[in-house]
């Protein structure tokens, strides 16, 4: 199954500890023993990932919501 | 294409693949493992779709055929060789006391449950196994679902486990696996932004989505499996 790529509008992000472009990279989300593989904003450098506001606040959160059983 | 059927909607097969349920190829190899020794039993996949289980059975030695309503799943299932037929799981087209292995996931709810139990005990030789998948509900009531799915007939598990036992079946091991449910829509969540978009995307609708979105909370659906026997008549 392909990832699901998650691009912010603005690609233009750096990481300010190393100084390198954010490119998509496939990064994997786990929580409560689940894992979900999609394509995020990252690091090439440390593999920071950038998660934006409208992801975490909308699909994250319904996630963690539906995983807590809420 | 929209319908009013979730296991055959777009958005559902796309995602959940030969499979057509949630738990997929894991919670089938459970079953089949609890099931007991399977090499040159007569195994039924009832409600057997596209033959991803019929495969499974094949693997662990079982003589397997599969029957669904489906005439389009058959077709894909026949092309992989399986053997399959058209049939109500309510009249099945068997003699008595014939199989060692009734397999059942996610296609119970969907039909005349106590019917269709009857028959599974009919066709079974005393003795013979009852695998059972499908949802159950943990809250307080099934819900109003705007599909048919197996969602909408889904009771309680203390009522899943007295229709079994009154259909004369010993039941042997009951477990609940609501996570891998729930790991299902986390991914259709992902893939559709929320639950409303994923149920927009397999109605067609705004509102029945927000229906089967209600219903979701006011159900609670889990997931159990339940390994049974035919109880020997004396």
């Amino acid at each position: 199954m392909s990832s699901l790529t998650f691009e912010p509008k603005d690609m233009n992000w750096v990481c300010e500890p190393c100084g390198e472009a954010l490119e998509l990279g496939r990064v994997e989300l786990t929580y409560l023993g689940n894992s979900f593989h999609v394509e995020l904003p990252v690091c090439a450098k440390c593999g920071a990932v950038y998660i934006y506001e409208e992801l975490a606040m909308g699909r994250i959160f319904e996630v963690e919501q539906l995983l807590e059983d809420k | 294409m929209r319908t009013n059927e979730l296991y055959a909607s777009p958005p559902v097969r796309k995602f959940l693949g030969p499979a057509l349920r949630p738990g997929g190829e894991r919670l089938t190899r459970l079953m089949l493992e609890l099931a007991g020794p399977l090499q040159g039993a007569l195994a039924l996949d009832a409600g057997c779709g596209c033959g991803a289980s019929l495969a499974l059975l094949r693997e662990h030695g079982a003589r397997a055929v599969g029957l669904d309503l489906n005439a389009s799943f058959l077709r894909e299932a026949g092309d992989k060789g399986a053997r399959v037929a058209q049939a109500d799981l309510a009249d099945l087209p068997l003699p008595d006391a014939c199989l060692d292995l009734v397999l059942c996931e996610c296609v119970w709810n969907l039909t005349d449950k106590e019917r269709v139990l009857a028959e599974f005990r009919r066709v079974l030789r005393p003795g013979g196994t009852l695998a059972l998948a499908d949802i159950y509900a943990r809250g307080c009531r099934s819900g109003d679902w705007p599909v048919r799915c197996c969602f909408a007939q889904a009771t309680d598990l203390q009522t899943v486990m007295e229709q079994v036992a009154g259909a004369g079946f010993e039941i042997d091991v009951v477990e609940e696996h609501t996570e891998l449910l729930k790991k299902t829509a986390a991914d259709f969540v992902f893939r559709h932004g929320s639950l409303h978009g994923f149920w927009q995307a397999v109605t067609g609708d705004p509102v029945l989505a927000q229906r089967a979105c209600d219903a979701s909370r006011v159900s609670k659906p889990g997931l159990f499996m339940l390994i049974g026997h035919a109880r020997k008549v004396t």
